[in-house]
């Protein structure tokens, strides 16, 4: 039996990418980034003085941000709309396997999200670049948001097999935004009484940790990126792609037309 | 085995038996039990119609075949295989019941895309998407996108993508709903050219005189149960009308219908 096919799955991302790029909330969105880039960088400069490194990070910051927010709610709708339009019949229908196909929708996201922190990631670094920055430092962070935008990307298309939209979207934003204050949490457990500390220490051991893959303050203030640190950041980020998307595939084999 | 004999031993289409399937409560919905115990056998080349009312277990039927959802009771064989298995849909086209289609894609886009699904070299489906578009008559609107199209003509691709693959087996989900007269006219030829080619055609229909004129073979669902199945042939030797057998079927659910 033909569980997977990179045929189907090329099709499939290309008609996603393509479907994406054709909506109005993509496009829109895509718009509305490069513009606060536009306009918070200089405006930053002027009220942040000429610190460079703060508008580094501040670019970044909305890069990330953007970049982010934009795959959630794409990844959350992803494959509730396919199940409500029913396209998803249409399309498995035709010898495609549900792993292809929730494959070929993922890595369909997984590019729109690549293209998005292209796009800002150029303006971004031409606007620093303006204000006198060097950049080639900084490039060493782009590769970590992007990652960050997959594993947001990856959970989402993953909850979306099998919650709807507006329980994917929330339990995706919960998780990214606890993933990023981990350390705040293992904190609070400290406080606390037993069995809410353990509790609370095993759910900061078992959810992704975006944190790890935040390296920008590192980075832009002069410190260098170790290959362990680089290394630990990518098997962490790949890891919650590859678990999210697995999960998905699982849950979306029981699903029902 | 002789050639001969092999010839004689022909694979069957399909092959339901005890074929049940019961959706979940969900909440605030009872359980429903779409089918019934469906025993069904479709022979290569035969047009078989399934009539039935609205909500009879038509729809189910034809997702049970496509593996799109599972029995809860019973088999269901196509082309020997199971339908989850994914290379067995190779050998089918299918229309559904409204054309959900991707609405941002022009025609030709979405031919190509479906010609994709099949893994098909790129040269063949260009030369199907050409050769399909002007078979439906849509060359003129190939460049448009899908969400300007009329109903018509969504059904038209629609039928277009069924056959993208030069497929074996026909599925039609209520092909001729929201037609005008001449839309059911064309598609009524189209499936009777397929019929020609001798490939094997299966639809539901709620359109009784089309049915008559085009299928081999009928099939009466009523809630969930395949209440009668006659062969066209015989009815119009009988004298009898395809209108009244269904009536006399609707009308009398429970009772065990005489296969004609």
């Amino acid at each position: 039996m033909n569980l997977m096919s990179a045929g189907h799955i090329m099709a499939l991302a290309h008609q996603t990418w393509r479907e994406l790029l054709r909506e109005r909330l993509v496009s829109g969105a895509m718009l509305a980034s490069v513009v606060i880039l536009l306009i918070a960088i200089p405006l930053g400069g002027l009220s942040l003085g000429q610190d460079g490194r703060i508008l580094a990070d501040l670019g970044f910051a909305s890069l990330e941000v953007t970049s982010v927010l934009l795959v959630i709610v794409a990844g959350a709708q992803m494959l509730p709309r396919e199940w409500e339009r029913r396209t998803s019949f249409l399309v498995l229908s035709k010898p495609v396997s549900r792993t292809s196909f929730l494959l070929g929708k993922a890595f369909g996201l997984l590019a729109m999200g690549t293209l998005l922190v292209a796009v800002q990631a150029v303006i971004l670094l031409f606007l620093l670049a303006l204000r006198g920055l060097e950049v080639w430092p900084l490039l060493g962070q782009l590769p970590l948001v992007l990652l960050q935008t997959m594993v947001a990307a990856s959970l989402a298309v993953g909850f979306s097999a099998f919650a709807s939209t507006p329980v994917t979207l929330l339990a995706t934003l919960a998780l990214y935004v606890t993933g990023h204050n981990l350390d705040s949490l293992q904190g609070l457990a400290a406080q606390l009484p037993w069995p809410s500390k353990t509790l609370l220490a095993v759910i900061g051991h078992i959810l992704p940790d975006f944190s790890l893959l935040d390296l920008k303050n590192r980075i832009i203030h002069g410190q260098s990126l170790t290959p362990g640190l680089a290394l630990a950041a990518v098997t962490h980020g790949v890891s919650w792609c590859v678990l999210a998307l697995s999960t998905g595939i699982l849950a979306f084999h029981r699903r029902e037309a | 085995m002789p050639a001969g004999e092999q010839a004689i031993v022909s694979e069957l289409v399909l092959e339901a038996s005890g074929l049940s399937k019961t959706y979940a409560a969900q909440i605030g919905q009872p359980a429903r039990q779409a089918l019934v115990g469906l025993d069904l056998v479709i022979q290569p080349g035969e047009t078989f119609g399934l009539l039935g009312p609205n909500g009879a277990g038509k729809t189910t039927s034809q997702k049970l075949f496509l593996g799109l959802a599972r029995p809860t009771r019973g088999t269901i064989r196509v082309f020997g295989q199971s339908p989850e298995n994914p290379d067995v849909r190779n050998r089918i086209g299918y229309l559904p019941e409204n054309p959900y289609f991707y609405q941002h894609l022009t025609g030709e886009e979405f031919l190509r895309f479906c010609g994709g699904l099949f893994n098909l070299p790129r040269h063949l489906v260009e030369a199907r998407t050409d050769q399909l578009l002007a078979q439906v008559r849509m060359q003129e609107a190939r460049k448009v996108q899908l969400k300007k199209y009329s109903k018509g003509m969504l059904q038209r691709v629609g039928i277009a993508q069924a056959l993208i693959n030069d497929p074996e087996l026909v599925l039609l989900d209520e092909p001729m709903s929201g037609l005008d007269p001449v839309g059911r006219h064309e598609f009524r030829e189209l499936i009777l050219d397929l019929k020609r080619q001798g490939k094997t055609i299966f639809f539901n229909s709620h359109i009784l005189s089309d049915v008559s004129e085009i299928c081999d073979r009928v099939g009466i669902l009523v809630e969930g149960r395949l209440a009668a199945q006659a062969a066209v042939d015989d009815l119009k030797r009988q004298g009898r009308e395809l209108e009244t057998l269904f009536m006399e079927t609707v009308r009398a659910p429970k009772a065990v219908a005489a296969t004609a």
